[in-house]
């Protein structure tokens, strides 16, 4: 069963236009496909269709003003898309971050890494299985999970997908009583949902059939690509921001980070779920050490230009869900950016799809961009 | 620190905020420096000052097994062309092209220089700053300019 | 005239079993997902849901793509129908009761299912889409691969009962549940697999795999022409069911108490044996991801193709010496 079956050439290639509406494209990707029977020669990823200009707004709108929108960057995760900002602003301007805003800011940046890799899981196991097959299963369990989460979000803000929770100097809420409560009952079924998800699909031939030596991506291409975060991981690279470069107090937390070895599919999955359960030890630790204070060093004004940095260049970077999510600013002393940069992960994770399709089935391009997980908000800005 | 390492032996300069800046001239001899110790792309990008007509080329790279990262910076005339790190690092190929399609920065011997996420009929580079943003932009005429067009 | 008017009313009630073979696939996949499934249409249940499918299907705009082969295109769907229909001509529903016992039953009913490839092969070539171009190859592909397992282990009833006759085989089944040697059984393994992927069924739906080929060979058709598609899917996966209790299960045969007339009750005892095989195919259907084309047809020629043929050949032997 190793080998594949040989498809004999044939003399004329086609070319196979693979989105912008296709089902498992994952938003708006359009692949033009070069295929010799099944076999794909080349493909050309075209990106694009989600272009709103978001950096260019950056410049002209003030910080500020310019937050809420991030939330719409990476709609899987919003409040680490917050972060990154939040965090490069702060550095330039030198705001001080009093420690329980620290850790909310944690707390949710790890929440919403298990909503963005429930979301992952379900569409991933979706273009797998199809939509009228055991792939949906997948799919409506992972969501059913994620909604338990989202809950909590709309507790906190009031708003479930784009919650705006971070603010310069702090954040904008405080945890609501009982929250404690709510957390660590969706944390026991999660720990409990993540074994049972493993288990359903590692022990299940066809799905190990589909994922391993599938789209293999070995060390040194994955760096030079710039992947980051679960793709690099994946390839048996064991770099980690929260670990390698520490912000918004991740130090002080307990957590491993999980890499693979061959850099395939499975490794690939094997990684972000075990993230998973890292993100649930570090939600727990955060819960738990929760310390007192105010929730930030600076009030709330309803003034656009409530914040001003000095002229400079920064970039802070942290681990989005997807990997190095980054904020290059410069500065020119206004309240708003001179020129702010977003380093999207999923837009360097997927600048790597020609390299990985080359010499696949057809059928493996949904396995493989699946695996690569990318949100194309992120990816065209 | 690899990073002191790699300013003193190209002797490179610093800014205030930790950019090392190098000359476009030396863009191979400096790539192939640090390859050798940071062997990971992370990001490119560009600062456009319409004043000085010139724009600000930043390069970040990694290094994965000691956490540390080096940015570099480059100065160059609007009208100047520069080398392509992709030679160096494939990762260059799209963020290269999202330079050259959002400020209109060319790079020599890039294997596929494209506009990546403005059509390819578009006018102008957006991020450049004398780029008109309150305009209003163009009605499109399907039936002037073709909606689809055949790759290859 | 007796026969056409059975004919008419056997069709008619298969056909309505399909219908709410569609609603009851739904209902149990949302319970298996944790979902309530139709509810709106005729509640609780949602009972009127596959009647207001047909409505909304029959209405919608009917689209021909401008450069499809208008007359294949238009020729397909019915082909693919009609092949699904025919194959209902041979399958006994108690003992008497059927619109023809041909003396080559099950050939026959193989010959008319094959008819179904061709449809799927015509539509995908006059879509003029490459999808549905790429899905036509893989559903020929599939078929040829998996038509011969299906064969083979349908065969070894055949051999054991000793004729080619439905109910010939169903009457050789003396004691109910078709007490077969271990050949029947292993068959009736190959044959579920081999079934389910004749129906491009998850985890066979390769050529239909909407993920990878957006809907495939159907991605061009609205209308009544993909509701015949739809229909003639649902169709075929209840003739499959029935075929394989006729086969394997001892069809229409079983325990019953002698209160009203037999018929009815060799009816109810086939729709039993038809219904747990048609949860089985759902069953495997929403717990399983797809198998990717190549190592689809290697699993059909180095395992099932050779399992089966062994297998034939055994049950061969035992029905001459024993």
């Amino acid at each position: 069963m190793e080998e594949k079956v040989k498809i004999s050439e044939p003399e004329e290639e086609i070319i196979l236009n693979m989105g912008p509406q296709h089902p498992s494209t994952h938003g708006v990707l359009r692949i033009i496909l070069k295929l010799s029977g099944e076999k794909i020669v080349s493909a050309k990823p075209d990106i694009g269709y989600l272009h709103r200009g978001v950096e260019k707004l950056g410049e002209t709108v003030t910080y500020v003003q310019f937050l809420p929108m991030l939330d719409r960057n990476d709609y899987l995760s919003a409040t680490t898309n917050e972060l990154g900002l939040v965090l490069a602003v702060e550095k330039l301007a030198n705001i001080p971050v009093p420690e329980r805003a620290q850790y909310i800011r944690v707390l949710f940046s790890e929440l919403s890494r298990l909503a963005s890799h429930l979301v992952w899981l379900g569409t991933f196991c979706l273009d797998l299985g199809g939509a009228l097959g055991g792939g949906t299963s997948v799919f409506l369990f992972c969501f059913r999970e994620r909604e338990k989460i989202l809950d909590i979000f709309e507790k906190m803000t009031g708003s479930r997908m784009h919650p705006h929770l971070m603010q310069y100097g702090g954040v904008r809420y405080d945890v609501y009583p009982g929250m404690d409560k709510d957390v660590k009952e969706i944390l026991d079924l999660m720990e409990e949902r993540i074994n049972e998800y493993e288990e359903m699909l590692v022990n299940n031939p066809v799905f190990i059939d589909r994922t391993k030596g599938v789209g293999i991506l070995p060390k040194e291409v994955a760096m030079e690509y710039g992947c980051s975060g679960p793709v690099l991981r994946g390839s048996g690279v064991k770099y980690d921001l929260r670990k390698a470069h520490p912000y918004s107090s991740y130090d002080k937390f307990d957590f491993e980070i999980p890499v693979g070895e061959n850099g395939d599919v499975f490794d690939r999955f094997k990684v972000r779920m075990e993230e998973m359960r890292q993100s649930v030890r570090i939600v727990r630790q955060a819960l738990e050490g929760l310390p007192e204070g105010p929730i930030t060093s600076q009030m709330p004004v309803k003034v656009k230009v409530a914040v001003r940095t000095p002229p400079g260049e920064v970039y802070t970077a942290i681990e989005s869900p997807r990997g190095e999510l980054g904020y290059y600013i410069c500065s020119d002393g206004k309240p708003n950016a001179y020129r702010l940069k977003i380093r999207a992960p999923s837009f360097s994770n997927l600048s790597v799809l020609p390299y990985l399709l080359k010499d696949h089935l057809v059928a493996d391009i949904v396995a493989i961009l699946g695996s690569l997980d990318p949100v194309f908000g992120d990816v065209d800005r | 620190m690899k990073r002191e390492k790699i300013k003193e032996e190209l002797k490179l300069e610093e800014t205030k905020d930790g950019f090392l800046v190098f000359k476009s001239s030396e863009f191979y001899h400096v790539m192939e420096r640090i390859k050798k110790d940071f062997p990971y792309l992370s990001f490119i990008t560009a600062v456009h000052f319409p004043q000085e007509k010139a724009f600000d080329v930043i390069y970040a790279f990694r290094n994965i097994d000691e956490p540390e990262i080096i940015f570099l910076k480059t100065k160059i005339k609007e009208e100047e062309k520069l080398p392509s790190a992709y030679k160096f690092y494939k990762g260059a190929d799209w963020m290269e092209r999202e330079i050259y399609d959002l400020f209109g920065i060319e790079f020599e011997n890039h294997p596929d220089l494209r506009r990546i996420v403005l059509p390819e009929d578009w006018e102008g580079h957006p991020l450049r700053k004398d780029y008109p943003i309150n305009k209003a932009p163009e009605k499109y005429d399907y039936r002037k300019k073709p909606v689809l067009r055949r790759e290859d | 005239m007796n026969v056409i008017l059975f004919s008419i009313i056997y069709l008619i009630v298969a056909l309505t079993i399909v219908m709410y073979i569609t609603w009851f696939e739904r209902k149990f996949a949302a319970r298996i997902q944790n979902r309530v499934g139709p509810y709106y249409v005729g509640r609780p249940h949602g009972w009127l849901q596959p009647l207001a499918d047909v409505v909304k299907l029959m209405l919608k705009e009917d689209i021909v793509p401008k450069k499809a082969d208008k007359t294949i295109f238009n020729i397909a769907p019915p082909l693919v129908f009609i092949g699904a229909l025919l194959t209902f001509c041979v399958l006994p529903v108690a003992k008497g009761l059927y619109i023809s016992d041909l003396a080559v039953g099950i050939i026959y009913f193989f010959a008319v299912s094959s008819l179904m490839i061709f449809g799927v092969f015509l539509a995908g070539w006059a879509s003029n889409s490459k999808y549905a171009l790429l899905s036509a190859f893989r559903a020929g592909a599939q078929v040829v691969s998996y038509e011969i397992p299906l064969i083979l282990s349908a065969l070894v009833p055949v051999v054991l009962a000793g004729s080619l006759r439905t109910s010939e085989i169903v009457r050789a089944q003396d004691i109910p549940f078709a007490l077969y040697p271990v050949f029947g059984w292993v068959a009736f393994i190959i044959f579920l697999i081999a079934g389910l992927a004749e129906e491009n069924k998850v985890p066979f739906d390769v050529p239909e795999a909407e993920s990878e080929l957006v809907a495939a060979y159907n991605v061009e058709y609205s209308g009544m022409k993909f509701a015949l598609f739809y229909a003639s899917e649902y169709a075929h996966i209840l003739a499959l069911a029935v075929l394989a209790s006729i086969l394997f299960l001892g069809g229409y045969r079983g325990f019953y108490p002698h209160v009203g007339p037999e018929w009815v009750w060799q009816v109810i005892w086939l729709f039993i044996k038809s219904f747990f095989m048609l949860c089985l195919f759902l069953l495997i259907r929403w717990s399983f991801v797809r198998i990717r084309i190549d190592r689809l047809l290697l699993f059909s020629w180095r395992i099932l193709f050779p399992i089966s043929l062994i297998n034939l050949f055994l049950a061969a032997i035992w029905k001459i010496f024993f």
